[in-house]
């Protein structure tokens, strides 16, 4: 049939009754992984959460109950609202652009051409690279007589250099931009993997039916794809929501905690001001919203 | 020929995305030949002003003790992910049973809490277990995360091939691990070419686990190998940099192969008819 | 498929070795944990030490671990929680009135005693209180720094300026006639979103008569103003707030972008080696400025502490951890570790034959008599989250979020919150005294 070992395009489950006891056998061990350490930890933090815990009730274990008392604290404080946009804001932006470049890039390598081996792992080099050393990278880059400002000056494009993350309100952006070249890896092999898996037959008659390029990739890769696009979107999330070092490295959540997501807070929360009970608490709204998101994403999962 | 020559405009084409993105890496590649002060001059030297290979040789000698750890941990770490997350994937894509939905919600979410957050949990559980202070503590440690993920990825290839083929095996007579071993696996090789070096990018970067689990310097891998060069009171911003690119060649070489296996994996796992 | 093969047999043999990693030993293991650079004095001064004792020993495996300065105290807390803590334990000194409390060390008043109380007295006074709790000791303290202003000569020189800048005043003209004259900034100092931040604001505060625990009084609100006017003037770049630390200034100062900074003395052993200042061939220490003549410099201390940490049940075990301490403490074991390491001794005995040997230490030793222990003026156990209220402050001001006033004031009310009226009042008298007999 096909030379690339790839799919007809009808995918399908299997129903069979004796399957299921089958599968079950296949899913055990990741299951019973998964919940001995990935459930684990996430019931020590929501214990924590409900407790004022700090440095020394926590290592003598004595903290006391408050419900959701760290909770209330939390949302009423105008540190942690910010926090909550700015998670969203980066989220949202880093996802839009590097899915889309990603995309973009995974479509033009999408065929055969001198040095494409060396440049497709030339690519990865973002995911690759210390993240100590590629926030370093981006600190530097965004500092008032850094490059980037070192270079717009050059070429007269501004007058005075630009607090990227000097101010109040721009680091919050930086980082963001930091992150979406950071993730285009990510996004750019899951998706090539993915167009691999498209037959050329079907391309080739569209294009007999005189299909343009874009109309090529609208209504046959993408449906095609979807699978793929949607397990790159989740992990995407996931992997977003989390992002620590690299904010981190370049402004600690600052100036002044204006750049916080979630996981700078809780850090900073736990290790700087030790109070380990909010810190946890931030965790959880984390894993809430990354759960409404993934939860969304799922419903668009096709079942057959 | 001229076909040939057709083909080099891609080749420019996809340069110009690849140089921007790979332009920190330049400016990365020769601060390991400056000194600290050269790298802080403004303007930025575009070209190492006096090149020395004393700091890169300085940063390889630091960090070949830790190499060996680095690759026992990674290659542990792929081991047992493709053994728990490819009968995983295989049982998500293929099968229907009531627990699925919730069974793929909690994969993916267990890996929303930072390691941060999952450290100091995991290390009392895996304490009591004797899992501290050796290899396996750290791949287990670093799995958590790569399991889902690799699940995930994993689910998402196996679900595009045609299960027309599985049928025909069951009518066959075949069990259903030799559909699993003789079918999928094959057919599923760019995926789990793709699966498998995001896997190893992953556990070679990984620093907090080692850091937490490991307590002889003797078994530490070159992610903490690298924070050597980073004191209380400064970072010896050069052999950082020297390290860092030592230290990404590995995951780039495999990215490489990857590359040519995933081509490699799709002419070779043509069915026969 | 023949990779495949490859592969699994390369993974094969990694859990193979995997499982046998990890070795276990004969004989009895003391740990060494600190987050001294491995390639630096300290750590060789203390593999030093470890290499004859073993010898001296073969019994007994010292192992010196290296944790990263950012990791330490995380990976103390969890091991603190687990009972798993190394036999010497090191601290950055702001942590240990924590620690103490905590019981993360054990107390060895007896060790001390037997040892000769006069070698405990021999300490300044500031670190005796911070290593000691209610009457018993808990750690030493063996290696200190403090900050001082840094100044390049000839570019003073060039600006026509003889000598370095001894008020604010001073500092802010001197600093105008750099920029004219060489068109670079004058002072750099740190201002990062951590303990640094807060630790070089701290001697601009003190010696004004401000306290961290009232920074809405008019004397916290000057020094703030005193800084966020230099950035606005241009004699300091606003980078400040996102140097990775206070070495990157050091890197503005060898290259000649920043012509005085505010650093410390560990400088020596770090960038400002032997071969640099040669190199250089101008570069002066001398006290930080002050608000005005006659009023004295009053710095932060900072340094090392190691203790025994509580989990050491084991004698033979705690012998050995006690021979490094006692080593490490006494006068010519200091003496010898701080030429190494670049950093000033704690025991008066020490200090004297140090200044002897380095002169260029003169302005430090002279600081360090008097320098403040943080935690001991910034609410003792709460400590960090004062200290990161006050740099989130600083921040705030040096980037024009808000006025130092609005800045300082916020910041005054969220440490008061911090703490019971009780406990405010207690620290915050504290906090006065200290400061108060420091200025004398």
């Amino acid at each position: 049939m096909t030379k690339r070992g790839g799919a007809l395009p009808s995918p399908g489950r299997m129903s069979i009754m004796k399957g299921t006891k089958v599968a079950y056998f296949f899913l055990l061990p990741a299951l019973l992984y998964v919940l001995l350490f990935g459930l684990y930890p996430l019931l020590y933090n929501i214990f924590l959460s409900l407790r004022d815990v700090t440095f020394i009730t926590y290592i003598q274990g004595t903290a006391r109950f408050v419900g959701l008392g760290n909770y209330r604290e939390l949302f009423a404080n105008p540190i942690f609202q910010r926090t909550f946009s700015n998670t969203l804001l980066f989220t949202g932006l880093s996802i839009l652009f590097q899915f889309t470049i990603g995309f973009l890039l995974a479509l033009l390598f999408n065929r055969s051409f001198p040095l494409k081996g060396v440049l497709q792992s030339l690519i990865m080099v973002p995911w690759v690279l210390p993240i100590i050393v590629s926030g370093s990278f981006f600190r530097w880059f965004f500092s008032d007589n850094g490059m980037l400002n070192g270079f717009l000056l050059a070429f007269r494009l501004i007058e005075r250099p630009i607090p990227w993350i000097t101010s109040g309100h721009l680091p919050i952006f930086s980082v963001t931009m930091a992150n979406i070249w950071l993730g285009i890896p990510f996004n750019f092999v899951l998706l090539y993997t993915g167009l691999q898996g498209i037959p050329e037959e079907l391309l080739e008659s569209a294009e007999i039916d005189g299909a343009t390029g874009w109309q090529k990739v609208l209504f046959i890769i993408t449906p095609l794809l979807r699978p793929v696009i949607l397990a790159t979107l989740t992990l995407g999330c996931i992997f977003t929501v989390k992002v620590f070092d690299l904010v981190w490295i370049i402004t600690q959540g600052g100036p002044g905690d204006v750049s916080h997501l979630f996981s700078t807070l809780s850090y900073s929360l736990a290790f700087n001001k030790l109070h380990f009970g909010k810190a946890s608490a931030v965790l959880i709204v984390m894993v809430l919203v990354v759960a409404l998101l993934t939860a969304l994403l799922n419903l668009f999962q096709r079942e057959v | 020929m001229k076909r040939k020559h057709h083909r080099w405009k891609w080749t420019v084409y996809a340069l110009i995305p690849t140089v921007i993105v790979i332009l920190p890496l330049y400016f990365i590649a020769i601060a390991g030949f400056q000194s600290v002060a050269e790298i802080f001059h403004k303007p930025p030297h575009l070209f190492p002003p006096n090149p020395t290979l004393a700091y890169y040789r300085d940063a390889f000698v630091t960090l070949s003790l830790y190499l060996k750890n680095s690759l026992i941990i990674a290659l542990g770490v792929l081991c047992v992910t493709l053994l728990v997350a490819l009968p995983s994937a295989f049982a998500l894509a293929k099968f229907h049973f009531t627990l699925k939905r919730p069974a793929s919600l909690i994969l993916a979410f267990t890996q929303v809490l930072p390691a941060t957050a999952v450290i100091i949990p995991l290390f009392l559980i895996f304490n009591r277990i004797g899992l501290i202070n050796n290899y396996l503590g750290v791949i287990f440690g670093i799995s958590v995360f790569t399991i889902p993920f690799a699940t995930i990825v994993l689910n998402a290839y196996i679900q595009a091939i045609p299960t027309g083929l599985m049928e025909a095996a069951l009518i066959d007579g075949a069990g259903f691990l030799r559909i699993f071993l003789s079918i999928i696996l094959p057919l599923a090789s760019p995926a789990i070419a793709t699966a498998s070096i995001l896997t190893l990018i992953l556990a070679w970067g990984d620093f907090i686990f080692a850091l937490s689990f490991l307590k002889e310097r003797t078994l530490q891998p070159m992610s903490i190998g690298l924070y050597n060069f980073i004191g209380q009171y400064g970072v010896q911003w050069n052999k950082l940099l020297a390290g860092s690119m030592i230290f990404a060649v590995f995951p780039l070489v495999v990215a490489l192969l990857a590359g040519k296996a995933i081509v490699a994996g799709l002419t070779a796992g043509a069915f026969k008819e | 498929m023949r990779w495949y093969r490859f592969l699994g047999i390369v993974v094969f043999l990694g859990l193979f070795l995997a499982a046998f990693g990890g070795a276990s030993a004969q004989k009895i293991t003391v740990t060494i944990q600190d987050y001294f650079d491995p390639a630096g004095g300290m750590a060789k001064f203390v593999d030093r030490w470890a290499e004859e004792y073993m010898k001296k020993n073969p019994d007994v495996e010292v192992k010196h671990v290296y944790i990263p300065f950012a990791q330490l105290l995380p990976t103390i807390l969890q091991q603190a929680l687990t009972g798993t803590l190394p036999e010497v334990v090191m601290a950055d000194n702001p942590w240990v009135p924590n620690l103490i409390k905590a019981g993360v060390y054990l107390d060895i008043t007896d060790k001390v005693k037997e040892w000769g109380w006069e070698n405990w007295e021999d300490f300044f006074k500031g670190h005796r209180d911070l290593t000691s709790s209610d009457g018993r000791v808990y750690a030493f303290q063996v290696t200190t720094n403090n900050l001082a202003l840094f100044y390049r000569k000839s570019l003073l020189e060039k600006a026509g300026v003889a000598e370095p800048p001894k008020t604010w005043a001073e500092l802010k003209e001197v600093s105008a006639k750099i920029k004219e004259a060489l068109g670079i900034y004058g002072f750099g100092f740190c201002a990062t979103a951590s303990e640094e931040g807060t630790w070089q604001f701290e001697p601009f505060l003190w010696s004004n008569g401000g306290s961290l625990l009232e920074l809405d009084q008019k004397e916290a609100i000057e020094a703030l103003s005193f800084l966020v006017d230099m950035v606005e003037k241009g004699y300091t770049p606003r980078d400040v707030v996102n140097v990775s630390g206070q070495g990157d200034v050091t890197q503005w100062f060898i290259n000649g972008e920043v012509a005085m900074m505010e650093n410390g003395n560990w400088e020596f052993g770090w960038h400002l080696t032997p071969d640099v200042l040669e190199q250089l061939g101008d570069v002066g220490v001398a006290a930080l400025p002050v608000p005005k003549e006659g009023v004295k410099p009053i710095v932060p201390f900072g340094g090392e502490c190691y203790g025994i940490g509580a989990s050491t049940k084991d004698p033979k075990k705690l012998a050995v951890a006690w021979e490094f301490l006692s080593f490490i403490a006494s006068t010519d074991g200091m003496l010898a570790a701080n030429l190494e390491h670049g950093g000033l001794p704690t025991r008066a005995s020490a200090a004297e034959k140090i200044a002897a040997q380095k002169p260029i230490l003169a302005p430090f030793l002279e600081q360090a008599r008097y320098a403040l222990p943080r935690p001991l003026v910034g609410g003792l156990e709460k400590y960090p989250d004062v200290s990161s209220t006050v740099w989130t402050a600083i921040q705030r001001a040096l980037t024009g979020m808000k006025t130092p006033e609005e800045a300082l004031k916020e910041a005054a009310e969220a440490i008061r919150g911090l703490f019971s009226p009780e406990e405010y009042e207690a620290y915050r008298k504290q906090a006065r005294e200290l400061i108060a007999a420091a200025a004398q």
